[in-house]
C-alpha cells in the first residue's frame, strides 16, 4: 500500500520533532527582537547541531542588534 | 512496502523451515492457534529480525536465554529470519559474534507487545517509565541549548557581581588617593579626573629614569663595607701566609736534607712491610742485618716526618688563601667599576631629571673615596625617592581611573545582557515545556480515545500522561476514577481494565513513533481481557491496524476464529491464519482458515459433492442467516430454555410482508475497476423456496432417515446452492455482514458492499 508521507516542510524534507521545537524557538526570538534575522540563522544551526554554548548565547543574545548586523 | 513472506528456521519452535506467506493488500495478520502451537515463535522470529534479540524468554529465571533461542538439538548458527517485502529481503542469521543482518536498509522496526508485558509500562517505576517515551519528547538539543543559556545567564550574573564590586574597589582606591590629595573640590571622581589628564607616557618614562638611577646608587651604596672587609681579609691572609711559611722552612731546617724525599720512601715502605710477620731482610739493600726491629724504626720515623708534612699543608693552605684574598678585592674593584659605569649611564638618561635634584660630581674612581660621595647624595637621592612616588601616584590614580570607567562600563553592559538572556530563557523553557506537554497531551488522548473504544461510558478514559517537574525524566500515570481524576490507575483499576489501559499505552506510543514503517507484533494479548470487552478490543485492534505498516496479531482466543469463520469480521482487512498441532518433528504448521461460505461453495463445486455433507453445512449456514435477519428485525420466534432454533421456527418467523420487502444491494467494480455496479436481489423468492424444501436439511442432512431415500441428490444439490446463493447476496467475503444502520436507510457492511432493505420491519 503506498502511503503519501507527511512532511511537515515546503522543502519536502520532514523536520524531526526536536527541529520543529528549535525552529519555533528561533521564531518567538526572532519577533521578540531577542535575536536579529542573520543571528536566528546561527542560532538555529547550532541548536539543531547541538553546539550552542554559553559564550555563543551572549554573543548573539547580548550585543545590540543594530551593532551584531552592522559589524557581519 | 509491502510484506510478502516470513521464513524462520531454528528459532524456537521452528524445527523445519516455517513460511508464513502474506496476503496481498492486507495488511493485518491474525495468526490463531492453540498454546503451544507456535504462536510466540512466530513472533520471536519477527523480534530476532527487528531487534537482534529475543525477549519472550525474559524473566523466565533462565538466566541468560541465548542458548535457548535456537530449535532444540540446533545450533544458534543455524538460525534464520527471512523477511521477504516488495522491496527485497530483509534476513537475520546468527554468528558466533552475534545477529548479523543482510540487506539492513530493509530491516523492520518492530514493535511487541507480549502478554507478559502488558503491564509492564504502568508498574515501572516513574523514571523506567519516560524511558520508554523520551524517544517522543526527546529535546536533548534543546535541552543542550537551555543548559548552555543558564550558564550564559550564571556567568552573566558573576560577572555583573565582579564588576559592582570592583567599580566599588575602584572608587575606594580613587577616594584614598584623594584624601591623600587633601580632599580637594567636590569629590574623588571629579579631583581623579582632572588629574589624570596628564599625559601618561613621559610620567612612565621619568618614573623609569627615577627607578634606574635610584637602583644604580643603591647598587652602589655597599662598596665600601665590602671594600673594607676585603682588604682586611686579604691583609690577614697574607699575614697568616707568611707566618705558616716561615713556620714550615724551621721545621725543614730541623730533619736532613733530602728529607722530603726520605718521606716519600719510608711510606712506601711502611705499607711495605706492615703486611710482613717477620722481616729477614731490608727491602732497599737486601741486607739481613739489623732486620729485627726495622719495622718500629721505621714507623718512628714516619710519625717524626709527618709533623713537617702538617706544618707543610698549613703553608700552602694560608698561601691559596692569601690568594683568594686577594683576588677577592680585586673582584670587588672590577663590580665597582661595573657600577660606576651603570650609574653614570643613568644618570646620564635626561628622561628622569625634571624637577629633582641632580648631583653634578661623578662617583669617584676609587672605592675609597665613595663613603664621602654617598654622603653628599644622600639628599638628591631622597628627592628622588619623593618624586617616583608623586609620579607614581599620578600613573596609579589614572589607572584606577580607567579601570573604574572600564568597570562601570562592564556593569551596565551586563546590566542590560542579563534580563535579554532571562527573557530568552523565559522563552526557550516555555517551548520546550509546551512541546513536551503538546506530545504527553496528545498521547494521553490518543490512549483515552483508544480507552474509550474498549470501555465506552465507563467513564475511564481520562487518562494523563505527564512529566514530574522537579524531575523531568519521571513519568506519571494518572486517570480519572469514580469521578476523581488524577488517580493511580494500578491503585483503583481492575486487572482486566490495567491490561487494557496497558494494550492502549503501548498502542498509542507505537503509533507515535515510525508507525509507517513499524511492524506492530501483539502476542496472545487477548488473553487477559475479560469477555464483554473482547470484542471491542478487537474492532480497536482492527482500527489501529491502519496506522502501521504491517501487524500482527496472535491469539487462543476461539470465538475470534469463529466469527472469522462466519464473516462476522472485516475479514477483507486481515488475513486470519491457523496453525495446527506442533511436533518436534512437524515445526510450526499452518493449517489455513477456511470460511463457512468458502467452506459451502467448496463443497458444492466438487464433481461429485458429497450430498450429506452439502446439505449439512447448508443447514448450518441458513440457520446462520436466519439467526441475523430474525435478529435484525425482531422477528418472533419460539420462547425457549437454551440456545438453538430450528429451520422449521426460524423460516416461517419472517413475515411475508417483511420476506416481500427484503431485499440486497450488492455494489461491486465492474471490470474496468473505475465504476460500481449495483445489483439488486430480492430475497423473498430464495427464503420462500427454502421454506417450502427445508425438510431437505434434515433429511440429507441431519439425521439418517429413509425418507431420503426416496429424494434425488439434486434436491439436496439445490438446497444448498440457494442457502450459497442467499450467502452470496448477504455476505462479502471480505466486508462481511450487513450490521450497520448509520446510512438511516439500510443496513450496511464495512466496505458498502451490501446494503440490505429495509431498515425497519414493515408494519
Amino acid at each position: 500500500v503506498d502511503e503519501t508521507p507527511d512532511f511537515n516542510t515546503t522543502s519536502g524534507v520532514a523536520m524531526s520533532p526536536t527541529d520543529e521545537l528549535i525552529a519555533s524557538i528561533v521564531d518567538q526570538l526572532t519577533k521578540l527582537s531577542l535575536v536579529t534575522a542573520r543571528a536566528a540563522t546561527e542560532l538555529r544551526e547550532k541548536m539543531t547541531t547541538g553546539s550552542m554554548s554559553a559564550q555563543g548565547w551572549r554573543d548573539l543574545v547580548a550585543t545590540p542588534a543594530t551593532t551584531r548586523d552592522a559589524a557581519k | 512496502m509491502t510484506m510478502r513472506q516470513l521464513e524462520i528456521d531454528s528459532v524456537r519452535g521452528a524445527s523445519v523451515p516455517f513460511v508464513l506467506p502474506f496476503a496481498k493488500g492486507k495488511r493485518l495478520t491474525i495468526i490463531y492457534g492453540e498454546n503451544g502451537n507456535g504462536k510466540t515463535t512466530i513472533c520471536d522470529g519477527l523480534e530476532l529480525l527487528g531487534k537482534g534479540a529475543i525477549t519472550s524468554l525474559d524473566d523466565r529465571g533462565l538466566g541468560k536465554t541465548a542458548r535457548y533461542e535456537q530449535t532444540l538439538g540446533r545450533k544458534r548458527e543455524q538460525m534464520v529470519v527471512r523477511l521477504t517485502t516488495t522491496d527485497g529481503i530483509c534476513c537475520a542469521s546468527v554468528t558466533k559474534a552475534g545477529v548479523e543482518i543482510d540487506n539492513s536498509e530493509l530491516r523492520p522496526t518492530i514493535a511487541i507487545l507480549r502478554r507478559a508485558s502488558m503491564l509492564k509500562l504502568l508498574e515501572a517505576d516513574p523514571a523506567k517509565r519516560y524511558e520508554a517515551i523520551k524517544g517522543f519528547i526527546d529535546v536533548g538539543r534543546v535541552e543542550r541549548a537551555e543548559d548552555a543559556l543558564r550558564k550564559a545567564l550564571k556567568d552573566v550574573e558573576a560577572e555583573s557581581k565582579l564588576a559592582v564590586s570592583q567599580v566599588q574597589g575602584n572608587l575606594d582606591i580613587l577616594t584614598g588617593f584623594w584624601h591623600t590629595a587633601g580632599a580637594p573640590g567636590s569629590g574623588a571622581l571629579q579631583w581623579a579626573s582632572q588629574h589624570a589628564n596628564t599625559e601618561t607616557e613621559s610620567i612612565q618614562r621619568q618614573v623609569a629614569g627615577l627607578q634606574a638611577i635610584r637602583t644604580a646608587l643603591t647598587e652602589l651604596a655597599p662598596f665600601p663595607a665590602a671594600y673594607d672587609l676585603a682588604v682586611a681579609t686579604a691583609q690577614a691572609a697574607g699575614h697568616a701566609a707568611q707566618q705558616a711559611a716561615a713556620a714550615y722552612r724551621a721545621a725543614l731546617e730541623n730533619v736532613a736534607t733530602g728529607t722530603e724525599e726520605i718521606m716519600d720512601i719510608l711510606h712506601a715502605a711502611q705499607r711495605y712491610l706492615s703486611p710482613i710477620a717477620e722481616v729477614t731482610a731490608c727491602p732497599l739493600c737486601l741486607s739481613g742485618d739489623k732486620t729485627e726491629d726495622l719495622k718500629a724504626s721505621v714507623d718512628l720515623r714516619v710519625e717524626a716526618l709527618d709533623g713537617l708534612k702538617t706544618t707543610r699543608s698549613v703553608r700552602d693552605k694560608a698561601a691559596k688563601e692569601a690568594l683568594a684574598a686577594q683576588k677577592d678585592l680585586e673582584s670587588l674593584h672590577s663590580r665597582y667599576d661595573l657600577a660606576r659605569d651603570k650609574f653614570a649611564h643613568a644618570h646620564a638618561a635626561p628622561e628622569w631629571k625634571a624637577n629633582v635634584s641632580i648631583i653634578r660630581v661623578p662617583v669617584p674612581p676609587t672605592i675609597e673615596g665613595l663613603p664621602a660621595w654617598l654622603a653628599s647624595a644622600r639628599t638628591a637621592s631622597e628627592d628622588w625617592e619623593q618624586k617616583e612616588g608623586e609620579l607614581t601616584a599620578v600613573v596609579s590614580l589614572k589607572a584606577g581611573l580607567a579601570s573604574y570607567h572600564q568597570n562601570v562600563s562592564a556593569a551596565d553592559r551586563l546590566a542590560k545582557e542579563e534580563p535579554c538572556l532571562r527573557q530568552v530563557l523565559g522563552v526557550v523553557e516555555s517551548a520546550r515545556h509546551a512541546f513536551v506537554g503538546e506530545v504527553l497531551q496528545a498521547i494521553s488522548s490518543d490512549v483515552g480515545a483508544l480507552y474509550e473504544e474498549v470501555h465506552p461510558g465507563e467513564g475511564l478514559s481520562r487518562i494523563i500522561l505527564q512529566l514530574d517537574e522537579a524531575r523531568r525524566s519521571s513519568l506519571q500515570i494518572e486517570a480519572r476514577f469514580g469521578g476523581q481524576d488524577d488517580l493511580p490507575p494500578m491503585a483503583y483499576f481492575s486487572q482486566s481494565h490495567l491490561d487494557t489501559l496497558g494494550l492502549c499505552i503501548f498502542i498509542a506510543l507505537a503509533k507515535r513513533g515510525d508507525s509507517r514503517s513499524t511492524i506492530l507484533v501483539l502476542d496472545d494479548v487477548l488473553t487477559s481481557v475479560d469477555e464483554p470487552h473482547v470484542d471491542r478490543v478487537i474492532e480497536m485492534l482492527y482500527r489501529q491496524a491502519q496506522h502501521f505498516q504491517h501487524c500482527i496479531f496472535t491469539t487462543h482466543y476461539g470465538p475470534w476464529r469463529q466469527k472469522y469463520r462466519w464473516g462476522f469480521l472485516k475479514t477483507g482487512d486481515c488475513d486470519f491464519v491457523e496453525l495446527g498441532s506442533w511436533t518436534l518433528d512437524g515445526g510450526v504448521k499452518l493449517v489455513g482458515a477456511v470460511p463457512e461460505l468458502e467452506r459451502l461453495r467448496k463443497l458444492l463445486s466438487g464433481p461429485d459433492p458429497d450430498v450429506q455433507s452439502v446439505c449439512s453445512k447448508a443447514g448450518v449456514v441458513l440457520e446462520a442467516m436466519l439467526n441475523f435477519l430474525t435478529l435484525q428485525y425482531q422477528c418472533p420466534v419460539p420462547r425457549r430454555v437454551g440456545s438453538g432454533y430450528t429451520l422449521g421456527e426460524l423460516l416461517p418467523s419472517v413475515s411475508k410482508k417483511l420476506k416481500d420487502a427484503l431485499k440486497v444491494e450488492v455494489l461491486a467494480a465492474d471490470a474496468s475497476e473505475m465504476q460500481v455496479v449495483t445489483q439488486t436481489i430480492a430475497l423473498e423468492p430464495i427464503l420462500s423456496e427454502l421454506d417450502k424444501i427445508r425438510n431437505v436439511r434434515n433429511l440429507s442432512g441431519a439425521h439418517f432417515n429413509e425418507l431420503s431415500f426416496e429424494l434425488l441428490d439434486s434436491d439436496a444439490i439445490h438446497f444448498a446452492q440457494l442457502v450459497a446463493d442467499l450467502a452470496s447476496a448477504l455476505i462479502d467475503d471480505d466486508h462481511g455482514w450487513p450490521k450497520s444502520d448509520k446510512s438511516g436507510s439500510h443496513w450496511s457492511n464495512s466496505g458498502d458492499t451490501r446494503r440490505l432493505h429495509p431498515l425497519k420491519k414493515p408494519s
